[in-house]
């Protein structure tokens, strides 16, 4: 509890006051969004600080044409694959008041899949091949079942004259002739 | 006077749907007494309207119990009417009520079919509906909203009742989708969690899938055959070799939709952030069948190519054994059940594949009752060790809640133990595949999963009640409740009695030829399974768990990991450049940003015409009337 | 004025319709355009404030330069064919002069300027008197007119106007100038839809006016005049927002309402004789059309001006309408009319 409450008091620039106001400012809608493509160190600068970050945190976009503008390049990072008991401003989105937004945000909502998964037990590629093999496996008994089929040809028991038809609950009434040969039922599916 | 039976039965079916139609409109009003603290509809406050003070009672408007005495009159109906078509061989009544557009080539009427499918699904539905809302009664008393709840759940009954006896195919459609809604609106029941609310996007979602298949098969059959009607469809003569294979591959991707076969299944396990009663109604006796039942109406359509045959089992085989498969690594309760349903609907289907459809149907009734106990026992349990679903910290179960474990005990062992009514028809299923020569694979999977189904049942079984109770938290509820208590007794007595009462008395199953050695699998089977488990539970240990086996069936086949991920990445590969150069460039300039300042300095310049002079106005009104001409003249001549 | 005189000339109003409805011939026409013109101004300035003299003005003004170019095109019809009557093929000069005519008198675009003036600066009862009734008589010659040949002439004015409707009314917070452009706007559906079917557009016509009279009826109920007034209807007769939205909304063509049928019957005939592109642009001016009718309509039923608490109490009691008066019975059955006839109007359709 006491390492908890440590770890509080070390994550002090959620806290400073600097990084609040201009949080505040930026999330009220104050400023145009995204200003133009900061070249100079005093311009990424200001432009940090009006995103609310830190200057070596902040790294816009390449300028090469799409017109992100000064907007932060942030990490691509699923809201499930946040903390869960971590102290947010808002638990069920996982999300602090006046946290920059990455461009896709909607990507990265709780009610979208998670496509960013990361920490995986299984490296991703492991899994592809995984799921693969069992399908590939499976098409392939598949096709060979569908080519080499397996059948046991077996016959129901059947007696001389006329095969037990009153034994069998026949309308005694109506007995068929005595057939000339034995029969096979027919299967629908030979 | 001689009464036609067809008469008794179509009137008494009539008379159960207008009915439930009705009861959904009705309140029933019951008087507690304030004095009786401990009862808990009290605290709910669901409709208090009045309170007399005098005798210290509150007048409360709940549907449950209106709902409940509802469903036990119709059950007693449909019995009776299921009986009546016991003693009568009657094939099938067809019924029009009316037409709804008879001007249009494609004549769209009210047309029911009530045949044996429908009349024993009838029977079986609303046995297993009473039960459900007896116990959602007890489940949901803390609910405040309660009375929509059950509310719900009757119109839900309805429109898998719709969906199951109607022959025309709007009817159909509108079943199935009513279904899929209401499974939505049931699924986010709690719709303040993010979970439940994006499982129940997922869910709808994915019904939206199958319904393109529906659809397809829809707009195909009135293209080809000229009707709406399920009979006329089936029965038609027409050459339809080039439209049928999209004819049936609508009708696979609807069942597959619908009913969670390998692909579309996902769905399925993430519907347990709903309640538990809606776990047991529609995910695992009722909606979830309406793929197969889909596919059991129009089994007639399959019989041509064999190789969709083919691919029917093999779809099926592999949802049987992906789920059965899955479902033994879970640790949740409610998970391995779900599996258990997702792994039944795929020997249902493979039944399809073989061409018995009858013999799905069978199982689609025997699986209502014991699959429903299972999800409400499931229930009972985690409602009684305060909301804990890990099977791990479950364990001596048997003398706390013992008509609860005896149920669960009863529900696992269906599907394995001879004169249960799971075995009845899962024995006829795999005998029927072991004697069809379509393919080797279908036999092969479906005994697989069969092997399995002993062992994830046992799993259950062994965690719950053999060892010595775990659980930490003290008993919030006993079972001592009759709503409880009744609706698993009654289930109880369905998993008995039903295998038994429809082979004997109401289905006339086919009779195969089979080895002596394919004869004993059934039994054979879950034997050599439960002895695995026996085997892994002493052998485990910590390696086994991280090995890449053990994950591959804990996660599902990465299924969701690695398609999920592909279609994500695609549909964002593709979508970038347009929601990049469209959404947030040319169509946001053209469009909402364009149209506005573009209308307003036209509104501007129309405006400053209006000046008020009536020398300039019929001035300005001859010269554009003489530039109107002189450019007409222009460009006319 | 005299109860006899002012009915006296309500009379002549309606007579001079009736003349210029039966008759074939051009002089008649003019002569019953003229009567009702000349009955119709003591009415019109009956209030005489300047203002109300002022559009009274304007209206005589308009009317009498568009009757005499009427009677100018009459007569060169006479003198070419030699005979006054309305189904002889006409020239081009005398079909330029009777649509243009005929144009100003129903306000079609590029003469329409008079038309909001004038209907801004009378009451709303008088105004609904020009906006319906006195349309009848130059509509009917205009689709008789329309039969005798396919007119670029009318078709191209109708096009404008129905922009020049949607265009004028965005700007607008006065509910009579807003009406008044709807109504330009509704002119060109009507006269193009008259290119291609007599009975659509008389069909059209007929439904048209029953909205336009319900709404101008449930204004001069209220009483309210500019789009920040609107508001006050909740208060002032609660029963009349729904009224209000829903024949906003019918007049817009919502579907359930009966003013569907007026866009649909239109734009059925438009797109069975290849009128497609064209009738897209119609559909465009509706469309903001559509929007003022909206901006009607949330102001009357879905916001809440901030305003002081007693002037919004002190509406409550101001108007109480008798049920029994001929005002309230004919703006009820109206309204019924303009909002639920649809199953009346689909059998109009059929005989179409």
């Amino acid at each position: 509890m006491a390492l908890a409450r440590c770890a509080r008091c070390l994550r002090f620039d959620r806290f400073s006051p600097v990084v609040r106001v201009s949080s505040a400012r930026y999330a009220s809608g104050d400023v145009s969004l995204p200003g133009p493509y900061p070249e100079t160190p005093e311009e990424r600068a200001a432009a940090a600080k009006k995103y609310g970050m830190r200057v070596e945190d902040y790294e816009p976009y390449a300028d090469d044409g799409w017109g992100w503008g000064d907007y932060p390049k942030l990490k691509k990072q699923h809201a499930d694959d946040r903390d869960p008991h971590g102290d947010w401003d808002f638990p069920e989105d996982r999300r602090n008041w006046g946290e920059v937004m990455h461009i896709e945000q909607d990507l990265f909502v709780r009610q979208r899949p998670n496509a960013y998964k990361q920490n995986r037990k299984i490296p991703l590629w492991k899994q592809s091949m995984i799921l693969g093999g069992i399908l590939t496996t499976l098409a392939t008994l598949g096709i060979l079942g569908n080519k080499y089929k397996y059948f046991v040809p077996v016959g129901p028991k059947q007696y001389p004259f006329n095969n037990l038809y009153v034994e069998k609950g026949g309308d005694p009434d109506a007995v068929p002739d005595t057939p000339k040969n034995y029969t096979f039922p027919t299967s629908s599916y030979i | 006077m001689v009464i036609s039976p067809s008469l008794i039965i179509s009137s008494l079916n009539l008379g159960i749907l207008t009915i439930l139609l009705g009861s959904i409109f009705f309140f029933s009003k019951s008087y507690f007494s304030k004095g009786n603290v401990n009862f808990p509809l009290i605290k709910t406050t669901s409709a208090c309207l009045s309170v007399n003070n005098d005798k210290e009672e509150t007048i409360e408007y709940n549907s449950g119990p209106f709902a409940m005495a509802i469903l036990k009159v119709l059950a007693f109906l449909s019995v009776l009417s299921l009986l009546v078509t016991c003693n009568n061989s009657i094939q099938s009544i067809n019924i029009t009520l009316s037409l709804w557009l008879s001007n249009t080539p494609l004549n769209i009427s009210l047309n029911f079919i009530y045949d044996q499918y429908f009349l024993v699904f009838l029977s079986v539905a609303l046995i297993v509906t009473w039960s459900i809302m007896e116990f959602s009664f007890y489940y949901m008393t803390e609910d405040p909203n309660s009375s929509a709840f059950f509310r719900l759940l009757t119109i839900f009954l309805l429109n898998m009742l719709i969906l199951t006896c109607s022959n025309s195919l709007f009817l159909i459609f509108l079943g199935w989708e009513g279904g899929g809604f209401l499974s939505f609106l049931l699924i986010s029941w709690w719709t303040t969690r993010n979970d439940a609310s994006s499982s129940a996007l997922e869910a709808v979602i994915t019904n939206r899938i199958g319904n393109i298949g529906l659809i397809t098969f829809m707009a195909l059959s009135a293209l080809n055959f000229n009707s709406s009607n399920l009979t006329n469809i089936l029965s038609s003569n027409e050459n339809l070799t080039p439209l049928l294979p999209f004819l049936l591959f609508g009708l696979i991707l609807a069942a597959a939709g619908k009913s969670a076969q390998f692909g579309l299944h996902p769905w399925l396990p993430a519907l347990l952030e709903g309640p538990t009663p809606v776990s047991a109604l529609l995910h695992s006796s009722t909606m979830v069948v309406a793929g197969v039942f889909l596919l059991v109406r129009t089994s007639e359509l399959f019989s041509s190519p064999l190789i969709t045959h083919s691919l029917v089992l093999i779809l099926g085989g592999t949802t049987a054994l992906f789920a059965a498969s899955t479902a033994i690594a879970q640790h949740d309760i409610k998970k391995i059940i779900a599996y258990s349903t997702t792994s039944q609907l795929g020997l249902m289907v493979t039944a399809i594949g073989i061409g018995q459809p009858a013999l799905a149907f069978f199982h689609i009734c025997t699986h209502a009752f014991f699959k429903a106990m299972l999800f409400l026992c499931s229930g009972s349990v985690i409602h009684s060790l305060s909301d804990e679903q890990d099977l791990r910290k479950m364990g001596g179960l048997s003398k706390l809640l013992p008509v609860t474990s005896s149920c669960l005990i009863l529900g696992s062992l269906a599907l394995m133990a001879p004169l249960l009514a799971g075995f009845y028809s899962k024995d006829l299923i795999l005998e029927a595949t072991s004697a069809s020569v379509l393919n080797l694979l279908g036999i092969v999977l479906s005994i697989v999963a069969t092997m399995l189904t002993a062992v994830y049942s046992f799993r259950i079984i062994f965690f719950c009640f053999s060892l010595s109770p775990s659980c930490s938290s003290p008993f919030s509820h006993s079972e001592e409740n009759f709503n409880l208590n009744n609706a698993l007794l009654r289930l109880a007595t369905g998993t008995i009695a039903s295998g038994w009462f429809f082979s004997n008395l109401l289905f006339a199953p086919p009779s195969f030829n089979v080895t002596s050695l394919a004869k004993g699998t059934p039994l054979i089977v879950p034997i050599i399974g439960v002895a695995a488990l026996f085997m892994s539970l002493i052998s485990s240990t910590s390696n086994s768990i991280g090995s890449n086996a053990h994950s591959a069936t804990t996660s599902q086949w990465f299924f969701v990991d690695a398609v999920h991920l592909s279609i994500i990445t695609m549909s964002l590969a593709l979508s970038f450049f347009s929601s990049r150069t469209l959404d947030r460039g040319w169509q946001e300039n053209i469009g909402p940003q364009g149209i506005a300042p573009t209308s307003t300095a036209l509104s501007k310049i129309s405006q400053a015409g209006q000046i008020g002079l009536i020398k300039r106005y019929i001035l300005s009104s001859m010269a554009s009337v003489l530039v109107i001409l002189a450019l007409s003249l222009l460009i006319l001549s | 004025m005299r109860q006899i005189v002012s009915t006296f000339l309500f009379v002549t109003v309606v007579s001079g319709t009736i003349i210029v409805v039966s008759s074939e011939n051009w002089f008649i026409i003019w002569v019953g355009l003229e009567l009702s013109t000349l009955a119709l101004v003591p009415i019109l300035c009956s209030g005489f404030s300047p203002r109300n003299v002022e559009a009274d003005n304007k209206y005589f003004l308009v009317q009498a330069s568009s009757a005499a170019l009427l009677l100018n095109g009459a007569l060169g019809q006479a003198w070419l064919t030699g005979s006054w009557s309305i189904l002889d093929p006409v020239n081009e000069v005398t079909s330029i002069c009777l649509s243009i005519a005929l144009a100003f008198k129903i306000g079609l675009a590029p003469v329409h300027f008079w038309f909001p003036d004038v209907l801004q600066g009378l009451p709303f009862f008088q105004g609904l008197i020009i906006a319906t009734w006195q349309k009848i008589a130059p509509l009917i010659l205009m689709f008789y007119f329309s039969q005798l040949g396919f007119s670029y002439l009318l078709i191209t004015p109708s096009l404008i106007s129905v922009l020049i409707g949607g265009w004028g009314g965005l700007n607008q917070t006065q509910v009579r100038k807003i009406l008044a452009f709807s109504s330009i706007g509704n002119m060109g559906w009507l006269v193009i839809t008259s290119a291609y079917s007599f009975n659509a557009a008389i069909i059209m016509l007929v439904i048209y006016l029953i909205i336009n009279t319900s709404l101008f009826l449930l204004f001069d109920h209220l009483k309210v005049s500019t789009l920040g007034h609107l508001n006050t209807i909740s208060q002032l007769s609660p029963i009349s927002v729904a009224l209000v939205l829903l024949v906003m909304l019918s007049l817009g063509g919502l579907p359930p309402l009966t003013g569907f049928i007026l866009k649909f019957t239109s734009l059925y005939f438009l797109v069975a004789n290849n009128f497609i592109i064209l009738s897209s642009i119609m559909i465009i001016g509706n469309l903001q059309d559509y929007f003022f009718y909206l901006r009607i309509s949330f102001n009357t039923s879905l916001f809440l001006f901030p305003q002081h608490i007693i002037s919004s109490a002190s509406w409550r009691n101001s108007t109480i309408i008798s049920p029994l008066a001929p005002k309230a019975w004919l703006s009820s059955v109206s309204t019924v009319l303009s909002t639920l006839a649809i199953p009346l109007t689909l059998p109009l359709y059929i005989i179409t």
